[in-house]
């Protein structure tokens, strides 16, 4: 038997500096740890088959993350985290794991909590807002073939607007994504000054269809 | 705790996760329950420190003592350290990111002379004074330890002790003894006084030495000699059941075994194959425990034995079929550095084979059998192409070769015999039917400069000078001119300093504190390496590179490491001084027991 399974984990604290790559390394050696009868590709250079829905840009904290592996045996969801998190450390904690609804081409948006610290910045609800009332928001994009300028003043979707913090959507996903790192960057230049420090949380990821990414 | 200030700067410093720690295995303790403290200090970057083996063994030790808490501190390099001064960061340890400034002990490991200017750089961004004199208190103590440690003098003026030879039961040792003084509140120079009492411990600030006026040791008082330590027992030495698995990439991110200490061989060159003795080798059973137990809390898929020459482990093929076992079953790749070519067997092969191909690398060091037999590197043409036959049988087509300019009594025919020897393993791959079709062979070299370290026999000769270097090199390269050869090279330099350093007195403490202070650091780096500094300090103080490095010392001469006993006698390398300009071989300990003095200490652990 070749179950596929869905992991899902959050990435805080200091994990959020792993970058991708690493993360990748660091949860096929868990897996190891962790001794789960997980399926290894064959060939000439075995390894864990581990599949990630939605990289995380390195400095931001996540409590939607999720990865796919397939199982051989039959074990419980359960014993699937726990032996996980026996393994892990208290900044990448495994939530649940389950049988995968979704594929990850089926993901549109995630949603984004960002915490702004009042000593560096203030009056934020109302600046965010009239940042948004812009007629156009244009920010320098690199791609592969050099620097374009786009707008994304369309992409982004405010949730919520607090005196400290604010919730976005924004597109995620193969087809078109935005880093929530752009938006700070380009709010900053909006204030005139250099992009604000800030916490930032990936919280939700959602699907084409509406539904929660499960 | 520097969580928040560092959230602040991590996002715009290179690799971030590399300052940050929280890794798996990392160990947190309550500091309310911890009575000493010990921040492990690698004098170089995480990449590489964390790829150590040492630091790996001394950090689990002190943490497996439930009040003891050992973290780790590596070396940051220049765009971090900016960053901590603007912001009022402390270096602190990886563990509780807290400064280390406010540990019980700061402990280096000196592994390489190139690193010493980063020590100073690591103490200033702990926010201490570098120099011994000018700390007071008891705590931090700072201490070194590792191969650098058998001439500790450049070094003397930074430390508080230095450790000597082995460190698993001498770390522990000296620790009981801080936490007694600490409790009934002793001073530093008390702490030192008993601390000199432990075997191994070298305190430099209780020596005095003397100069004669051309420079030269002409006392070291008191006649005290320190007593390098070795555990006996190699089955009982304490061997760590997990490493901290990093997160970014590291150079080597691997597990790692020691299956032996100490080497046979009698290399006159290699400063490892004396200051390790004896030679002593662990049991089979406790290899494969460690290894299995190692991979499975770790999850590495790489494991790495490692010892100064493997092929020497009596019972090599048992070993490797039992290991082989485990790590089939589990597709875990198996590498195995410090092959010597003459114990390169077809068996061996196949079971590096078995998992996945790494490279191949051989050291013959000279071109010629008569330059191999004044290093005392017991190996002949016919070995090496043995070697390189058994590889390209095996489906191998780069061989890496390894040789060092500049050693004693080389001619320009040893330079051509790298030569005839290079265009030997040409012609033998093509001559081998069942090599691998379709790729041309390659081969790597790379020249290293020699340089002459203490408590070896060529501790008396003088290093070979850069312009005579550079015309053996070009030489060398006229006569390599093919494509399938790639040739590379460190750069003088850089043997220079590390020469001067290598067999430098407690004066040299002078120069590495005027090349730090003039912006030498990250010595080891190509990019960081400012030689016209390190020349400069060394004028300002008076004293002349070339002094160290490039003189011949007499047999007579009192070296400024005299006060350390190695347990290798001062006569028997003056002796194999003299066989190596005679071409005369010395048989390896197993063979035949040279008297090389280590076995009337260590009793019953020579061969």
């Amino acid at each position: 038997m070749n179950r596929p399974i869905r992991v899902f984990f959050k990435k805080t604290g200091r994990a959020k500096y792993i970058s991708h790559l690493d993360l990748q390394r660091t949860m096929q050696r868990a897996l190891k740890r962790a001794d789960l009868p997980v399926w290894e590709t064959e060939g000439f250079n075995p390894h864990i088959y581990i599949t990630f829905a939605l990289p995380l840009s390195l400095g931001i904290e996540s409590v939607y993350e999720s990865f796919d592996i397939k199982i051989t045996q039959d074990i419980s969801f359960d014993e699937i985290r726990d032996r996980l998190n026996s393994v892990l450390t208290e900044d990448l904690k495994i939530i649940k794991s389950a049988e995968p609804t979704y594929k990850h081409t089926e993901i549109k948006t995630a949603e984004y909590e960002i915490i702004f610290n009042p000593k560096d910045i203030q009056g934020t609800a109302q600046n965010f807002r009239e940042f948004l009332r812009q007629k156009e928001i244009i920010i320098l994009k690199k791609t592969k073939k050099g620097e374009t300028n786009i707008d994304i003043k369309p992409m982004i979707e405010l949730k919520q607007a607090k005196e400290d913090r604010i919730t976005l959507f924004l597109p995620a996903g193969n087809e078109l994504s935005l880093n929530p790192l752009q938006v700070l960057g380009a709010f900053g230049k909006f204030l005139g000054q250099e992009q604000p420090k800030a916490e930032i949380i990936r919280t939700v990821i959602f699907c084409a269809n509406g539904e929660i990414f499960i | 705790m520097y969580k928040e200030k560092l959230d602040k700067i991590l996002p715009n410093v290179q690799k971030p996760a590399r300052y940050i720690g929280g890794e798996i295995n990392s160990v947190k303790k309550d500091k309310g329950k911890v009575d000493v403290r010990f921040a492990f200090c690698f004098p170089e970057t995480y990449d590489i420190g964390m790829s150590h083996l040492g630091m790996k063994i001394l950090y689990s030790l002190i943490n497996d003592v439930e009040n003891y808490w050992c973290e780790r501190v590596f070396m940051p390099l220049p765009d971090m350290a900016a960053k901590m001064r603007e912001h009022d960061i402390l270096l602190y340890g990886l563990e509780s990111l807290e400064p280390i400034r406010d540990f019980d002990f700061i402990g280096f490991t000196l592994q390489y002379e190139l690193t010493y200017t980063n020590i100073l750089a690591m103490l200033d961004l702990a926010g201490l004074p570098v120099l011994a004199k000018e700390r007071d208190n008891l705590s931090p103590i700072i201490i070194g330890g590792g191969p650098c440690a058998c001439n500790p003098e450049p070094l003397a003026d930074f430390f508080d002790l230095f450790v000597i030879g082995e460190g698993e039961e001498v770390s522990l040792e000296l620790m009981r003894l801080y936490e007694v003084c600490k409790k009934t509140g002793a001073s530093k120079a008390e702490f030192l006084k008993k601390a000199e009492q432990i075997e191994g411990i070298y305190v430099p600030s209780f020596y005095t030495h003397e100069y004669n006026s051309d420079n030269t040791i002409k006392s070291i008082t008191p006649e005290k000699p320190v007593k390098k330590r070795i555990i006996k027992d190699i089955d009982s030495v304490f061997v760590p059941r997990e490493f901290v698995v990093p997160y970014c990439e590291i150079v080597h991110d691997r597990a790692i075994s020691e299956i032996l200490r100490g080497c046979m061989r009698g290399c006159r060159f290699c400063q490892a194959g004396f200051i390790y003795r004896p030679f002593r080798q662990r049991s089979k059973e406790k290899i494969v425990d460690g290894i299995v137990e190692l991979c499975k809390n770790t999850g590495y898929d790489e494991v790495s034995l490692s010892s100064l020459s493997t092929g020497d482990y009596a019972g090599i093929e048992v070993l490797l079929k039992s290991i082989t076992e485990f790590t089939n079953s589990k597709n875990i790749n198996l590498s195995l550095p410090s092959m010597r070519i003459d114990s390169f067997s077809d068996e061996i092969l196949q079971q590096v084979k078995s998992v996945r191909k790494s490279g191949l690398t051989f050291a013959p060091e000279a071109g010629t059998q008569r330059l191999r037999d004044v290093i005392n590197k017991n190996i002949t043409d016919c070995d090496i192409l043995k070697g390189c036959k058994t590889a390209f049988e095996g489906g191998y087509t780069n061989v890496k070769l390894y040789f060092m300019l500049g050693l004693p009594e080389e001619t320009d025919e040893d330079i051509e015999g790298i030569k005839i020897l290079t265009d030997k393993i040409i012609e033998l791959f093509y001559q081998t039917p069942n090599r691998k079709k379709g790729k041309p062979v390659s081969i790597s070299i790379t020249l290293s400069t020699f340089i002459p370290k203490p408590f070896t026999p060529f501790e008396f000769e003088p290093q070979i000078g850069e312009e005579e270097i550079i015309r053996r090199r070009k030489y060398l390269l006229s006569l390599l001119r093919n494509k399938k050869v790639s040739v590379s090279w460190h750069d003088f330099d850089v043997s220079l300093l590390e020469a001067a350093l290598a067999r430098g007195d407690r004066r040299l403490g002078q120069v590495i504190l005027k090349a730090w202070q003039s912006g030498c650091e990250l010595d080891g780096w190509d990019e960081y390496f400012k030689f016209d500094m390190w020349k400069k300090a060394f004028e300002d103080c008076g004293l002349d590179i070339d002094f160290y490095a490039s003189r011949r010392r007499l047999y007579e001469e009192k070296p400024p490491w005299a006060m350390i006993d190695m347990m290798v006698d001062r006569e028997f390398l003056a002796e194999e001084n003299k066989r190596a300009h005679e071409c005369v071989t010395t048989k390896s300990c197993r063979e035949k027991c040279a008297n090389c003095g280590v076995s009337k200490y260590a009793g019953g652990v020579c061969i």
